[in-house]
């Protein structure tokens, strides 16, 4: 998902204006935490990776070269930030599956909108257990996020090559993860 | 997993199949528990996929997140002040009690005094020459070496021989501490009221390298 973002809004927050930072976080937010929660699966943890963003693009932000696609620059960021804490999480042996499965309980007065998202939770922690980060990031940047593979190179630093091979792996993976999941369980928590 | 038309379910359902095919895997799907199972995964795998594609999740609180990043960048902003500042602090400290520090310490307020002396020393010089071209119209000055006290006895003195129309200036001269704009308000009175001395004494003060860069004559 692209957005853009006003030439004079980047110009002002370069220029260390914080109100115009601000006004740049209410406009990006939403498409940096959609990201984080695609890459990480957890929704406290998509929010701090977000937060931590920001900070980074207020720290950096007189590092950004305009000739630069804004969008670009800062889903690098996000996804560089979220790459981390997955692989911090990997080293920590951390495993979804041994989380409590009732974290994402739904209540009451939005019980739609909450089983969507814990159903998407799902689905990307049971991925990203079978997945290289690097193969989870590609299958989520081009997949879900339908960028192209020319930004997904400049994003993850990756030759053009290598994000074709691990989009095959992922790819080929995801659907081995969910055949084994609906072989494993006859009534499929993903069931629609 | 043992029927040999599985890899035609997949081309199946990726809608890959021409008419000869697409009748035979359709035949075919009717007898097979087996493939049907599996064109159904496919199908709910697919579902599943693009149910995942077109959610978007969503802040639940966009202003508070923001609120937050803004309050972050600003304690952090905070930390690092204090960080500097006591980190100042401390290089300071350190410098000040290091012995070396302390002696040029010394050296330097002796020397930053021995120019303030020595800049007095001038003025006062320059005011001295002035005095005595204005010979009588001026009462000599206490005797003794030149210095503030010696100064303002000259102008008290010579305000007290001048006429009446000095009291302006009397009172305007009152305003000023410094001794420089004394001088310079000095030379300017002599302007106005000895014209003639005042150019002899304008040049035998240029000469000696002892007029005021801040007049304007
Ligand atoms: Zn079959």
């Amino acid at each position: 998902m692209s957005f853009e973002v006003p030439y004079q809004l980047i110009q002002s927050v370069k220029k260390g204006d914080k109100q115009a930072f601000g006004r740049l976080i209410d406009c990006c937010s939403p498409y940096v935490y959609a990201v984080a929660l695609k890459l990480i699966g957890d929704a406290d943890d998509a929010n701090d990776a977000s937060q931590e963003c920001f900070i980074k693009v207020w720290g950096k932000m007189n590092t950004y070269k305009s000739h630069y696609k804004f969008s670009t620059w800062l889903y690098k960021i996000i996804a560089n930030t979220c790459l981390d804490k997955l692989r911090k999480r990997r080293r920590e042996n951390q495993i979804f599956e041994q989380r409590d499965p009732d974290i994402h309980e739904p209540t009451q007065n939005n019980v739609e909108v909450e089983f969507e998202e814990k159903q998407f939770v799902d689905f990307v922690r049971t991925i990203s257990g079978g997945l290289s980060p690097k193969q989870h990031a590609v299958f989520v940047l081009h997949d879900l996020e339908e960028l192209s593979q020319e930004e997904i190179s400049k994003i993850l630093g990756m030759p053009k090559g290598r994000i074709k091979s691990n989009l095959y792996y992922a790819r080929k993976s995801i659907r081995q993860i969910l055949q084994t999941v609906d072989q494993e369980k006859n009534t499929s928590s993903y069931e629609l | 997993m043992n029927c040999k038309q599985l890899q035609k379910i997949e081309n199946y359902h990726e809608g890959k199949l021409q008419t000869e095919e697409l009748n035979f895997v359709k035949k075919h799907l009717e007898s097979c528990d087996e493939c049907r199972r599996y064109l159904d995964e496919l199908k709910s795998q697919a579902l599943l996929l693009s149910r995942i594609k077109n959610f978007k999740p969503t802040l639940i609180n966009p202003v508070a997140f923001r609120n937050e990043v803004l309050d972050q960048i600003q304690s952090k902003r905070n930390r690092y002040l204090v960080v500097r500042a006591s980190r100042f602090v401390n290089s300071i400290i350190f410098i000040l009690t290091q012995p070396i520090t302390r002696y040029s310490f010394i050296t330097a307020a002796i020397v930053i005094f021995g120019v303030f002396i020595f800049q007095q020393t001038i003025i006062v010089r320059k005011i001295e020459s002035l005095e005595k071209r204005m010979g009588s119209n001026i009462v000599a000055k206490e005797s003794g070496r030149p210095g503030r006290k010696n100064v303002d006895a000259f102008f008290k003195g010579r305000m007290e021989v001048q006429s009446d129309s000095d009291e302006a200036f009397r009172e305007l001269l009152g305003n000023y501490r410094s001794l420089q704009i004394r001088y310079t308000v000095l030379l300017k009175m002599l302007k106005e009221k000895y014209p003639a001395t005042y150019q002899e004494i304008l040049k035998e003060l240029e000469e000696a390298e002892l007029l005021p860069e801040n007049i304007n004559i």
